[in-house]
């Protein structure tokens, strides 16, 4: 035996064990493995939880909701309609299958096995045929072929037996002597008549499935929500839920959504509520089922409109990307329609998306646009540089052309050689004529220009004005605080120093233009009031402060009116707002604004009366003597402070008319990088306080716009410039809204929605409703409040009809020539101008806007586009009259059963007394009859509340006919009275309309 | 002291087969839960209580407006003499008609049965009457016209849905109902503009219009503390607390100053 050799007792392989760090180690790298996986299954996925949660709870919501769907359901299939349906299905069922069974049978047991034994018989000669005719292909002697074909021949004229039963489907058999064109053609036969029966046995069972189609839309129509077996249907795929990550994948720009992992309830057929989820907010549907059909999440995705990052699933926090590491955090929920204007850039009014208009109309309106550009807003003066750029350009160039014509004729002149000569000359005449294709196109520039030139408006009121409209002591008033003197008012307030007021109001003084106004005498006040409160006025104005109040937000609040202004100015201003102070000093090119204010076509004594109402309107501060108006030094000074708080981005002001917005750009504010947000001291403040992103800098500076001045030691010149607006909170959200929208889209050009079709021409017209406050008279889409709806008077029942018309359907009604021409005179008379030309019952008036041309047009496609009217309009004619008719037609057109002329003007004051509804002989020029004919109809289903009575006819025998007594000459009358009742009016005439007064029709 | 290494490797193994044989998946069911039906209220006869009282109009009652018809003969010729809107209706004593009292407050959360009978209005001589009404949510109103000429029915309701329906001579009565709450909606004929009348539409059956004898009673109220309103077209609102006990009957007063 070998000795073991000496241990050595320090040898670490002999004398020490590793168990313990493996153990140890193992251990680590077990609980690692542990933690790994932990993380993998569920830390970094908790969106397993949330979705068996939503299992649990939506299985449980389902259960409750199943009996109480299944009572709905029951109580409609309990209906006597219902059940009158489903007997009428159920005898047409038993019809159906007992006039189909002999046709089955037929098909069954006849012309099938029929079909089966000729087609064998017919397919064993063919393949018998087969042979010899592959033979004759391919042979090449002549002799060979002339066999062949005898055989082919005598094949075919074999005669075969086939026993076959009888196509009745009686079940009798028979034997049938064919050779193979016969047995062909008997194939063909039947064939054929499988087809016919087929067809036959369609058209009987056709009147039992349009029944069981009638049954269940019954059901649908009628049925509020899921019926008891779709409940089950989602019970079942609650079942067979499978926890997974549920993605959205928009292949065209790789985008990634993974949101519905966690909101699983976004676009379940039931809407869901948190209440309904058990409190859980994440399960709730999606609020807007009609904005995801129109924005199909499978197409536009989740956080394209929402914000936040749409792939992270590791945690609320992430997926909604608020932290410092996402640049674009999900929208809070009442800034979420800010998603909307990366896409809806072009528009003024998004359906959809009210807080997003608000805030839009509120930058339109509060005058954000006069110191800060924004693409979109104030488009004309945009406009109006390009057109004068181009038109310079191309003054040039004729100018250019000219002098290179005339050289070159001078040069052809002293040419040695006549073919060069000849070409100089050519050179010439081409030039000249260039000119004159050059001229044609600045004479189109020129009238843009002019249309221009009517369009661009300042915000604010023109200043130079200010010598014959304003009190002079009270011009430094209102400069140091107007929100003092008019609560609301939409001049902001600016942190002007004493010796600032005094400077900007002796600068604007010295500088406007002093001129005579008429002197008139006082008119009747209370006259005016009730004018100044009916007129329209109101649709823009407001007067009385607080719950005294009444009246629009668009212009004005009038409560101190008095104070300010003097009465001739105001007599000119009311009567004619496009009237302006001649001035002998201006330049002859000078183009002076023309104001928003429309002319409301009132007479000089009505002018009067609303002057003198609203000169009274005043209360008893004292004014102090502001005589450094008047000082040349004082003035000197203001200039430099009138440019630095850029008062000429609102107003015309002398020795300012080029001046520039002093505000940043706004276009793409919302993409800008935080960095450049000057957050000044708060900037730590903000970080640790959870607001230091877009909305948190939006809010601040909005609420308060010195806010970020506050620890800043700057000189007085140094510091923020922004005045107050004395914002609301739901005006800052909106304006927020609106900001944190302004982004630099990502999206691709099919994204966003720039329509190229008439939809544009919706786009476009929303500009013009919005500018010029359409809206404060007219309801234009479903839900408007106009400012006269809110007015107590208008309230009182004698009253609602002194509401100026709705326009939701207006372009359907009217045609597009005849909207031209109302738009461009709404007397529609050039002598008799002071009255409604459509509406004359209206205490209300429809003002003339100091529109351009292209406004008219757009303003009228608009309408057109919103009724998807299409342009040109082609009358159609209307079809005459037989005497027949037109004698029916009085008849019931002035009847007691339907007093037409009892409600719609007749040119006849007495009479009109109570009318509220216009006269019928504009009818032919101003309405469409496919509008005409459904207005009368259903009324209320085009102006909700309307005076003209619903249900004036009834459907019967596929037509419609007056709902009430009938004159005796209607008996056989076979047409459609309502069609019958449009062609009367739109052959309409004076003479017509006198008869019928003449002979004393019902209010006579 | 040393633990010998296969201890260590089963304990390894053993970790491992831990890990291997996660948790089973359990899966929730939940049973169906039972439907809520509706159910009424029912005043119990034996508690019902009683309130009862007057309205009353201080001072000289303002003339009501003349309606003039001479533009229309069929309406004319029903009537003889002057005909007045009743407006302010007073009886004797200054007692004030047309009033409607109704109990505001106090009923919220009891849901009562629709009555099935229908309440009408009727256009009589081109005057709507009753002048005032009321009815129960979802109750029939059945306006029929016994005129001899066209008139159009045209409620102009706040909150309930608006309609404006023709209604010609001997046509069938016009059956319709209002589903939400509202008091003193108007109701016009836009033919015969000073056609005038109000409808009331209350979730409950506790409510009255007075007669001109001003008087209303609101019977079969279970015990407790009620705000009892009285409306008049013409005259601002009053409001009364009263809390009455099982089977009490209590009377409350209005009183309005004119002018």
């Amino acid at each position: 035996m070998a000795k073991a050799p000496p241990m050595d007792h320090d040898d670490p392989v002999q004398n020490k064990s590793l168990s313990v760090p493996l153990f140890v180690s193992t251990l680590v790298l077990m609980l690692t493995l542990v933690w790994a996986l932990y993380d993998e299954l569920y830390a970094m996925r908790p969106w397993k939880a949330t979705q068996q949660q939503f299992v649990e709870l939506y299985q449980s919501y389902l259960q409750q909701l199943r009996p109480k769907q299944a009572a709905i359901e029951q109580e409609i299939k309990s209906s006597v309609e219902y059940q009158e349906l489903n007997q009428k299905v159920e005898s047409a069922e038993v019809d159906a299958a007992a006039m189909t069974v002999d046709i089955e049978k037929r098909i069954n047991r006849g012309v099938n096995p029929r079909m089966v034994a000729v087609r064998s018989a017919f397919q064993a000669l063919r393949g018998e045929i087969g042979e010899p005719t592959y033979k004759l292909e391919t042979a090449t002697s002549a002799g060979k072929k002339a066999s062949l074909e005898s055989d082919i021949a005598s094949i075919k004229a074999r005669v075969v037996s086939v026993e076959v039963v009888s196509d009745d489907g009686s079940g009798n058999t028979e034997t049938l002597q064919m050779d193979f064109a016969q047995l062909e053609a008997e194939f063909e036969r039947l064939r054929n008549l499988r087809a016919e029966l087929q067809a036959e046995r369609v058209s009987l069972l056709g009147p039992a499935q349009q029944l069981r189609a009638k049954r269940s839309d019954y059901l649908k129509e009628r049925m509020n929500g899921l019926t008891a077996q779709q409940v089950d249907g989602l019970i079942g795929k609650m079942d067979d839920f499978v926890v997974d990550i549920r993605q959205i994948h928009l292949r065209d720009i790789d985008w990634v959504d993974r949101c519905e992992s966690c909101h699983l309830g976004a676009r379940e057929p039931v809407a869901l509520t948190a209440a309904s989820m058990g409190g859980h907010e994440v399960f709730s549907g999606h609020p807007s089922r009609d904005l995801l059909k129109i924005h199909d999440p499978e197409q536009f995705g989740c956080s394209s409109c929402h914000n936040g990052n749409g792939r992270a699933t590791s945690s609320m926090v992430k997926g909604h990307g608020r932290h410092k590491y996402w640049l674009w955090p999900l929208y809070h929920k009442e800034n979420v329609t800010a998603g909307c204007q990366q896409c809806h850039s072009k528009e003024v009014v998004t359906p959809m998306a009210e807080t997003l208009n608000e805030g839009r109309e509120l930058f339109l309106n509060r005058g954000c646009w006069g110191c800060h550009r924004f693409e979109g807003f104030d488009i004309e003066s945009d406009e109006l540089t390009e057109v004068r750029r181009e038109i310079s350009i191309l003054a040039a160039e004729t100018t250019s052309n000219i002098k290179e014509s005339e050289q070159s004729i001078i040069m052809g002149d002293e040419a040695d050689e006549d073919d060069v000569a000849q070409n100089l000359y050519d050179r010439a005449e081409e030039l000249t004529l260039r000119n004159s294709r050059i001229d044609a196109q600045i004479a189109t520039l020129k009238q843009k220009e002019r249309n221009l030139g009517v369009e661009v408006k300042k915000f604010g009121p023109s200043l130079r004005e200010m010598r014959v409209k304003l009190r002079k002591e009270w011009v430094p008033v209102w400069l140091s605080n107007p929100h003092d003197f008019r609560p609301g008012s939409k001049m902001p307030v600016f942190r002007l120093l004493d010796e600032e007021v005094k400077s900007i109001s002796a600068y604007l003084w010295q500088n406007a233009i002093d001129g005579d106004l008429r002197s008139h005498p006082l008119g009747n006040a209370a006259r005016g009031k009730e004018l100044f409160e009916t007129r329209g006025c109101l649709g823009c104005h407001s007067i009385g402060e607080g719950e005294d109040r009444m009246g629009g937000t668009f212009a004005a609040n009038l409560t101190r009116i008095g104070e300010k202004t003097n009465y001739n100015y105001l007599v000119r201003w009311i009567h004619d707002p496009s009237e302006l102070t001649p001035d002998p000093d201006a330049p002859e090119d000078e183009v002076r604004l023309r104001p928003i204010m429309p002319n409301l076509r009132l007479s000089v004594a009505e002018t009067r009366d609303i002057a003198t109402y609203l000169m009274l309107q005043k209360t008893d501060t004292e004014y102090a003597e502001a005589d450094y108006m008047d000082d040349p030094a004082t003035a000197a000074k203001g200039l430099a402070s009138l440019r630095h708080y850029g008062c000429a981005g609102c107003h015309e002001i002398a020795g300012l008319e080029t001046e520039g917005r002093i505000g940043t750009e706004l276009t793409l504010e919302g993409s800008k990088p935080l960095d450049r947000l000057d957050f000044a001291l708060f900037t730590h403040n903000a970080k640790r306080g959870g607001w230091y992103n877009h909305k948190g800098f939006f809010e601040r500076k909005l609420e308060d716009p010195a806010f970020f001045d506050e620890g800043k030691v700057k000189n007085h010149l140094e510091k923020l410039r922004m005045p107050n607006f004395n914002l609301s909170e739901g005006q800052v959200t909106a304006l927020t809204t609106f900001l944190l929208g302004a982004v630099d889209t990502q999206f691709p050009k099919h994204y966003r929605y720039e329509p190229e079709d008439d939809r544009s021409f919706v786009q476009e017209g929303w500009w013009i409703i919005k500018r010029y406050n359409c809206n404060g008279c007219h309801q234009i889409r479903p839900g408007d409040e106009t400012s006269f709806m809110a007015i107590d008077r208008y309230k009182d029942p004698d009253w609602v009809e002194q509401l100026p018309p709705q326009l939701y359907t207006e372009g359907a009604r009217v045609q597009p020539d005849w909207l031209l021409e109302f738009l461009s005179n709404p007397a529609l008379s050039s002598k008799n101008i002071h009255r409604n030309g459509v509406r004359g019952y209206l205490q209300a008036r429809m003002p003339t806007f100091y529109f351009s041309d292209r406004q008219v047009g757009k303003v009228m496609r608009f309408f057109m586009a919103r009724s998807s009217q299409p342009l040109p309009y082609l009358p159609e004619e209307s079809q005459p009259l037989s005497n027949k008719e037109r004698l029916m037609s009085r008849r019931l057109f002035s009847g007691r059963a339907a007093p037409c002329l009892k409600c719609h003007m007749t040119g006849d004051p007495l009479r009109d007394r109570n009318a509220s509804a216009p006269n019928f002989l504009i009818a032919s020029k101003r309405l469409k009859p496919e509008w005409t004919y459904r207005w009368m109809i259903e009324p209320a289903n085009i102006a909700p509340g309307t005076a003209m009575p619903s249900e004036l006819f009834r459907y019967e025998d596929h037509r419609w006919i007056f709902n009430g007594p009938l004159p005796a000459a209607f008996q056989d009358y076979e047409e459609d009275h309502a069609q019958l009742m449009v062609r009367y009016m739109f052959q309409f005439t004076a003479g017509e309309l006198r008869s019928l007064l003449a002979s004393g029709v019902p209010g006579g | 002291m040393l633990l010998h290494k296969p201890v260590y490797f089963m304990l390894t193994a053993l970790l491992m087969l831990t890990l291997a044989c996660g948790g089973g998946d359990e899966t929730a069911s939940t049973e169906g839960q039972a439907v809520e039906t509706e159910s009424y209220f029912e005043v119990d006869s034996e508690t019902a209580a009683t309130v009862t009282g007057t309205v009353i109009l201080e001072g000289n009652a303002p003339r009501n407006p003349r309606i003039n018809m001479s533009a229309e003969p069929d309406c004319h010729g029903l009537h003889t003499g002057a005909v007045r809107a009743e407006v302010v209706l007073v009886g004797e004593g200054g007692t004030l008609g047309n009033t409607f009292v109704w109990v505001k407050s106090g009923l919220e959360g009891k849901k009562f049965r629709t009555p099935s009978d229908s309440v009408a209005l009727d256009q009589k001589g081109c005057i709507y009457s009753p002048h005032v009404l009321g009815l129960q949510t979802r109750q029939k109103l059945a306006v029929s016209n016994s005129d001899p000429t066209t008139h159009n029915v045209h409620p102009l309701p706040k909150i309930n849905r608006e309609w404006n329906k023709s209604q010609t001579a001997d046509a069938p009565a016009i059956e319709r109902s209002f589903s939400r709450q509202e008091i003193m909606m108007p109701v016009k004929c836009n033919i015969h503009p000073w056609m005038r009348s109000y409808i009331n539409v209350v979730e409950h059956p506790f409510f009255a219009v007075t007669g001109a004898d001003g008087s209303f009673e609101l019977k079969g109220l279970p015990p407790g503390t009620y705000t009892i309103e009285a409306v008049h077209e013409r005259f601002k609102s009053q409001e009364i607390s009263v809390t009455i006990g099982a089977s009490e009957s209590k009377k409350i007063d209005f009183s309005y100053k004119a002018g």
